[in-house]
């Protein structure tokens, strides 16, 4: 077994063993039987907790290390425009900076809109309004701060307006505009500017940091296109070569098959999102691997040992194929004999980790290649390997720290990787 | 405990190891069956579900409570295998169409509110310590009467509740035991195994049931008390015809007019709120299969329950009958009646299979003891380590990080357990209730019923259940019933305290009002239509029905293949 389990047994049986030995038989008289029992618990209990690091000995997988990103939070992680400039975070900075700043009102604006409004006023600079401030305008416009002192410069139409001073500071990503802060006051001297300013400048940081993460998602879903569009060529020259052969030997078994490349096909290039249940990549799995099989014949054995549970848990879509591929490609094909590919799947309710496991017993890798693996680099170089990087890099952009991914592979005989993803 | 005893009981448990790791499906179909969402499938995880909520409670404690107070223990029976009822026709297949991971994510994100899922952490965790304690003092009692001594320094009860949550929360924090389908379907095979072949013996010895009811309620029933006289027998009450005395086939001898309803109302209302048992549901496939699963369900738990009914009656005459043949029942019993209602199905196997039948049902109880333990455990922990650790505490945390906290929290809860078993002593409970481990589990499921399931059904139902008012439904619910505890627990007048027993009556009809008025008074989350459809529609079962078939046909099904194509593409 691979985990030891069998060892671990071994190891408290032989435990019991000797604590009899040593309590019953060796000690005259005999101890009695709570003492006995005491330390043969205690000894388990050990051995358990021990076993991991003693026992076991320590582990070869290398982890493919995760590009370590580590985001840049200035200012915490609670500031909440930094998923964004919309009108719910908007309002909670906004209400969140007015008795920091020394207005009376606190507006926070985009382009065209108010998009919160705190204090007196707010009757008719409405959060969700068009800008009414002529001073807020104007800072949209010129990109510098505006400081007006009397209520005709700072430009609100509406009469009876409280508001008479105002400061309105330019939010700035990159060197466009996107939006304003302003903070007014009821009386003439306007707030202090260089404290807005600053805080301004925190806030186009927060705005800046949320562009970044939009982009690196779009990043990610590239790296999927890219994922699918890779899948193609190789595996379908195969197949339509096995297709070929058929449609003269067995003309409806070549129609099935041509059937399932379709459903291969549809899955692959419909598949929307970073996530799917297990059920549908399972379902993708084994259109795969039975068009395998047709041209594998008996060399290619599939044993799928899944718990029901993890039908119905998320995981990333097309993890587990390129996996599978893997196996079949680089474990199997140059494998004269052939061999069986497992792919095994549980959850873990503990942890609330979805574990998948691809299992084959074919050529295996020497210790060099798996370094280079490990090391990132050729990854998806000469052995053509199905983008275990892209694979990597999807799921450090969607769990963070939070997965593992496990290679363990000995020459001769067979390669195991393990991928460990959060339940949700 | 003799060798034999202890080499059956060692031999069983090796066995039922074994199966676990024999048995588990291997080879291209294991997971085929379920996808089809044929038989096969449903009733394994059918099984799974009694696994994890069959426990001490309803093996032992169902049994002694039919053979202290007769018919009002039988509400007992009736009561777990009825709180599926509601299950099946409110519950099952939204709950799995929504596909949350456990209660309190069901109701965070159907409420979209952290609040609410922070508090419905809180319940939950009540609810599983109140669960988890009766399963611990179940295990003390079985090892009090199979070894009979205990570890240095401690009484044999306590050691058996040491040992037994110490192994099951070493089991669950590092490995093994973490309840996948198979696991949990065989420990159910084997306590239904025990309960058939002790239901067989019984039955092959010339009992017959109705037989038997008439003897036994042809004259007053009559239970040991400890006072300063010494053990005695003294006839029991009758609480619905005081005139009347009490006797085995009418009801009266434990509960009034009342508590009658009310312990059933609790039962019922309960099952829909225990976390561990609604955590498999999560997991059915589809809407359709989680429905028919809990069919499976109720009809597993009709057969185990009727055999444990039986099985207490029978208790009640053979041992009496036995008493003379076998003199090692003499320190066990008052004049035929044993001092300890649990004992009742350990006895009845030593009677017809000597040590080694003592052995079987001691197997059974500990199987039932330990797989609801370690259900209970981990909906515990993975509810610590998730919603509160990695939600809150730490939103950062690595995995290996996530793995303390849930083995961290697996011993602190563990702890708590053992420690209030130990500190609860059954025998200064037992005169108050037919049977201690029975009573305790009621406590669980009124609070569940409480706390949880108004606002749960709630929450399906109706759109208008916002988070304000789920939150005031589960605090007032669990409040409520947790003070009536206490109120009952204080020595006050009968009527109000039998009643108080059983709080559901009060607190949950409370709860669904406070969580309509506090509903009414807020507003719902704005896409309430979207989870509605999520909730209650169909497209998603019928999308994973047809992944499930294409998954299953390979190519080379040529037969109706065409066909199904067609349907498929119509769907679109």
């Amino acid at each position: 077994m691979r985990t030891g389990s069998a060892l671990l047994a071994a190891t408290i049986g032989g435990t019991w063993a000797v604590v009899y030995l040593v309590t019953q038989v060796l000690v005259s008289p005999p101890l009695g039987v709570g003492t006995t029992v005491a330390a043969g618990t205690v000894a388990s209990v050990l051995l358990v907790l021990g076993y991991p690091s003693a026992l076991r000995g320590p582990r070869a997988p290398r982890a493919l290390r995760p590009l370590s990103r580590r985001r840049i939070v200035v200012g915490g992680h609670r500031m909440p425009l930094r998923s964004g400039l919309t009108a719910d975070a908007a309002r909670r900075t906004a209400t969140l900076l007015r008795p920091l700043l020394g207005g009376d009102a606190v507006v926070i604006t985009d382009r065209d809109l108010n998009l919160a409004f705190v204090g007196p006023g707010s009757d008719h600079h409405q959060a969700g309004g068009p800008v009414r401030a002529a001073a807020v305008r104007s800072a949209i416009g010129t990109g510098r701060t505006v400081v007006s002192r009397r209520a005709s410069t700072m430009g609100c139409d509406a009469p009876g307006c409280p508001l008479r001073s105002a400061v309105v500071v330019p939010l700035v990503v990159g060197e466009r505009v996107v939006g304003t802060i302003g903070v007014f006051r009821t009386h003439d001297e306007p707030a202090p500017r260089d404290q807005i300013e600053d805080m301004a400048s925190i806030l186009s940081l927060h705005l800046e940091l949320a562009e970044a993460d939009r982009e690196r998602k779009l990043a990610s879903d590239a790296r999927l296109d890219a994922l699918r569009a890779q899948i193609n060529p190789h595996f379908l020259f195969n197949i339509l070569n096995t297709i070929g052969s058929k449609s003269r030997t067995d003309p409806d078994e070549a129609r099935q098959l041509l059937l399932r490349l379709s459903d291969f096909f549809r899955y692959a290039v419909r598949q929307e999102g970073q996530l799917a249940e297990f059920a549908q990549e399972y379902f993708f799995v084994r259109t795969y691997l039975s068009l395998e099989q047709a041209r594998f014949g008996d060399r290619l054995r599939v044993r799928y040992d899944i718990d029901p549970q993890v039908l119905t848990a998320h995981v990333p879509v097309l993890t587990i194929q390129p996996l599978v591929e893997n196996a079949v490609k680089h474990g199997l094909a140059d494998k004269v004999e052939g061999g069986t590919v497992t792919l095994r799947a549980r959850v873990d309710p503990l942890t609330r980790t979805t574990s998948i496991r691809v299992t084959d017993d074919g050529v295996g890798m020497t210790s060099d290649t798996l370094d280079a693996l490990g090391g990132g680099e050729g990854a998806d170089g000469a052995r053509g390997g199905v983008g275990l990087r892209n694979i990597s890099e999807r799921l450090t952009a969607l769990f963070g720290e939070r997965f593992t991914l496990d290679i363990q592979s000995t020459a001769g005989e067979g390669t195991v990787v393990e991928v460990r993803v959060p339940l949700r | 405990m003799t060798v034999t005893s202890a080499g059956t009981l060692l031999a069983l448990i090796t066995l039922v190891a074994l199966v676990t790791l024999v048995v588990r499906p291997r080879g291209a179909s294991t997971v085929d069956f379920y996808l089809a969402g044929q038989r096969v499938g449903v009733a394994t995880n059918a099984l799974a579900i009694c696994g994890d909520y069959f426990s001490a409670a309803s093996f032992l404690g169902v049994a002694a409570a039919v053979y202290v107070s007769g018919l009002d223990g039988v509400w007992y029976a009736v009561g777990f295998a009825a709180g599926f009822v509601p299950v099946l026709l409110f519950v099952a297949a939204p709950l799995r169409r929504f596909g949350e991971f456990s209660i309190p994510d069901f109701l965070g994100r159907r409420l979209a509110s952290e609040r609410v899922r922070l508090v419905a952490v809180g319940v939950v965790q009540i609810v599983i310590l109140s669960y988890l304690v009766p399963q611990a003092v179940g295990s003390g009692i079985t090892w009090q009467l199979l070894v009979g001594h205990g570890l240095p320094g401690l009484s044999a009860y306590a050691t058996g509740v040491v040992l037994s949550t110490a192994v099951v929360a070493a089991l669950v924090a590092f490995g093994g035991m973490r309840g996948t389908t198979w696991t949990q379907a065989i420990q159910f095979l084997l306590l239904l195994g025990a309960l058939v072949w002790l239901a067989a013996a019984v039955a092959g010895s010339g009992f017959h049931y109705s037989g038997a009811v008439a003897e036994l309620s042809a004259e007053p029933l009559a239970n040991p008390v400890n006072d300063e006289a010494g053990w005695h027998l003294r006839p029991e009450n009758n609480h619905l015809d005081p005139a009347a005395p009490a006797t085995f086939g009418q009801p009266g001898a434990a509960y009034g007019p009342l508590a009658q309803f009310a312990l059933i109302l609790t039962l019922v209302l309960g099952t829909a709120g225990l976390p561990h048992v609604m955590n498999r549901y999560f997991t059915s496939p589809t809407g359709t299969a989680a429905r028919m699963t809990t069919v499976w369900v109720l009809g597993l738990a009709g057969l185990f329950y009727a055999l444990a009914v039986m099985l207490g009656t029978a208790a009640r005459q053979q041992i009496a009958a036995a008493v003379d043949d076998h003199p090692w029942l003499e320190e066990l019993t008052v004049d035929g009646i044993l001092r300890v209602p649990e004992h009742a199905l350990p006895v009845l196997g030593r009677i017809y299979g000597g040590d080694s039948g003592l052995a079987v049902v001691a197997a059974g109880a500990l199987v039932a003891v330990m797989s609801t333990i370690a259900g209970l455990l981990l909906a515990a922990a993975a509810s610590w380590g998730h919603d509160v650790y990695e939600r809150h505490i730490n939103p950062r945390a690595t995995q290996s990080q996530a793995v303390w906290a849930g083995r961290a929290s697996t011993a602190v809860v563990a702890v708590t357990a053992g420690g209030l078993a130990i500190a609860m002593q059954p025998e200064e409970i037992t005169p108050a209730v037919p049977s201690i481990v029975a009573a305790m589990v009621t406590w669980a499921f009124a609070i569940a019923g409480s706390a949880l399931t108004p606002v749960f059904l709630l929450a399906i139902w109706w759109r208008g259940t916002t988070a304000a008012g789920a939150t005031a439904g589960m605090v007032v619910g669990g409040l409520v019933s947790v003070s009536m505890f206490v109120v009952g627990a204080l020595p006050v007048g009968p009527g109000i305290g039998e009643m108080l027993m059983t709080p559901t009556l009060v607190s949950a009809p409370l709860a669904a009002l406070v969580t309509w008025l506090v509903s009414r008074a807020t507003t719902a989350p704005d896409d309430v239509e979207r989870q509605w459809l999520v909730l209650h529609g169909t497209a998603a079962d019928r999308y994973a029905e047809r992944l499930a078939r294409l998954t299953i046909a390979g190519p080379g099904s040529a037969p109706g293949r065409p066909g199904r194509r067609r349907r498929r593409d119509a769907d679109r």
